[in-house]
């Protein structure tokens, strides 16, 4: 997959892998919704503008006419809920959520997954086992390292702390006996590495024996935020080595991949951005592909209507996908790596 | 990829259509296979590895794990094991799964 060379056009299909082939499927729908661009922190790092608030109630409509349109023919619909931060507007995810649930009662061979990135800080027992029942069961929840760091960076839009409440929160999603899925991703730079063995001891401790919860160790990253020039992240050779050895202490001989758990497969993974098949639903109707350059001019890729109809310009979309004809992994991985260049100098179709 | 890259467009529902009836027909054909094979496997009890497919309903837990209610929560309580549960060791499988999804590819090319 790394040489880029043309091929006959039959013997690009013979060689996609099944994982690319299915993100052309029309039989899979990913949505990325996100019921509200609002957050109640505001992370030292966040690239979000926070602009936009509640998703509007013709978004909402468009959201849920779009579902029962496609839900027939579908044999996975996959809902992410993200933001934002998705628990400001509990009563939409309700709402959708409810409508899915109605749809795979409907529809046998639909399968339907719900999972949310939420910062935990309304996840509280109550509401927990609520979104666990509305079919919302994988988590991603952030931690940027032990308390006194945390609460550094990872603060309430007033400026305080925040960890102890989350931690609190996960704390009672463990002692729970639902069936549900956590991925605890810890934010690690240049600041915090040391102290990161410590932490990753601490979340071995209370959750290593839980197949439930799996720790994502992520290097702090520069998304465009308005602090990105000061974030410490991992530079030196040397850091990077130390961060290597982070990873063999959280994973030890298991490997990484087992320990993330959620989402392995074990085909390279394809991001949702690259997938023809995988829409972002922003508060405003927008469709875009990345949740991450959330403002880049090529990211708004058509626009959802009230009635369920979409408008998508496939000349936008293309770029994004171009991993999924390419096959090249970088372009699977992250299609917003190198998209620019690719915007410039578009490849023959696109 | 040049010349050799798809031309695809979608329609008013957001239905992914590739503008190369041969293309597509080749593209489906390859799809609906792999589903085939998922559910034929499936039905012979055999599940995929981590990525869950069907008989679980959806439940998130990992794979391999030994058993998919760790915590032990009654069928009652979960909407996704319930009388499906499974007990299934993945790791002996990942291999196999793999295995014959080539096998099946291969047979697919001859």
């Amino acid at each position: 997959m790394s040489a880029k060379t043309a091929q006959p056009r039959e013997d690009v299909v013979a060689t996609m892998q099944t994982e690319r082939l299915r993100a052309l499927s029309n039989r899979y729908l990913g949505l990325t919704l996100m019921p509200t661009e609002a957050c109640n922190f505001r992370c030292t790092y966040c690239y979000e503008d926070f602009a936009l608030g509640r998703m509007t109630p013709p978004v909402v409509r468009g959201v849920k006419n779009l579902l029962a349109a496609r839900a027939p023919q579908l044999d996975t619909l996959h809902l992410s809920w993200f933001g934002g931060e998705p628990l400001l507007a509990v009563d939409i995810v309700e709402d959708i959520q409810r409508h899915v649930l109605a749809l795979a009662r409907e529809n046998p061979g639909l399968r339907a997954r719900s999972s949310m990135t939420t910062n935990a800080w309304r996840l509280e027992r109550g509401l927990f086992e609520q979104l666990v029942g509305l079919g919302v069961n994988e988590f991603q929840i952030s931690f940027d390292g032990p308390e006194e760091i945390h609460d550094q960076k990872r603060r309430r839009l007033d400026g305080k702390g925040t960890f102890a409440r989350i931690w609190s929160n996960v704390l009672a999603m463990r002692d729970s006996d639902l069936c549900f899925r956590v991925i605890l991703r810890v934010h690690v730079d240049g600041e915090n590495l040391e102290a990161m063995f410590g932490f990753v001891d601490g979340l071995k401790a209370e959750f290593g024996a839980d197949p439930r919860f799996g720790i994502f160790l992520k290097p702090l990253s520069r998304y465009g935020g308005p602090n990105d020039a000061a974030l410490p992240i991992l530079r030196t050779a040397a850091e990077f080595r130390r961060f290597d050895e982070l990873n063999v202490h959280a994973y030890g001989s298991q490997g990484r991949d087992h320990i993330r758990g959620a989402g392995g497969s074990a085909s390279p993974e394809v991001c949702y951005a690259a997938k023809g098949n995988s829409h972002v639903v922003r508060a405003d109707g927008r469709l875009c592909k990345c949740t991450v350059a959330l403002e880049h001019p090529a990211n708004t890729v058509g626009r959802l209507h009230e009635d369920g109809t979409v408008a998508i310009d496939a000349a936008r979309a293309r770029p994004w996908m171009r991993g999924v004809f390419s096959g090249i992994e970088a372009e699977l991985l992250c299609p917003l790596v190198g998209l620019d260049a690719a915007l410039v100098e578009p490849r023959a179709s696109a | 990829m040049g010349k050799d890259e798809f031309k695809i467009r979608f329609d008013r529902h957001g239905h992914i259509v590739i503008d190369d009836p041969e293309l597509e027909r080749r593209i489906l054909f390859l799809l609906e296979h792999d589903r085939q094979l998922v559910l034929r496997l499936n039905a012979e009890g055999v599940e995929p590895p981590k990525t869950i497919v069907t008989n679980l309903r959806g439940c998130p837990l990992p794979e391999p794990t030994p058993i998919h209610n760790p915590k032990g929560c009654p069928n009652t309580m979960c909407d996704f094991c319930g009388p499906d549960l499974k007990v299934v060791d993945n790791r002996a499988f990942t291999k196999g799964w793999d295995r014959l999804k080539m096998d099946h590819r291969q047979s697919l090319d001859q």
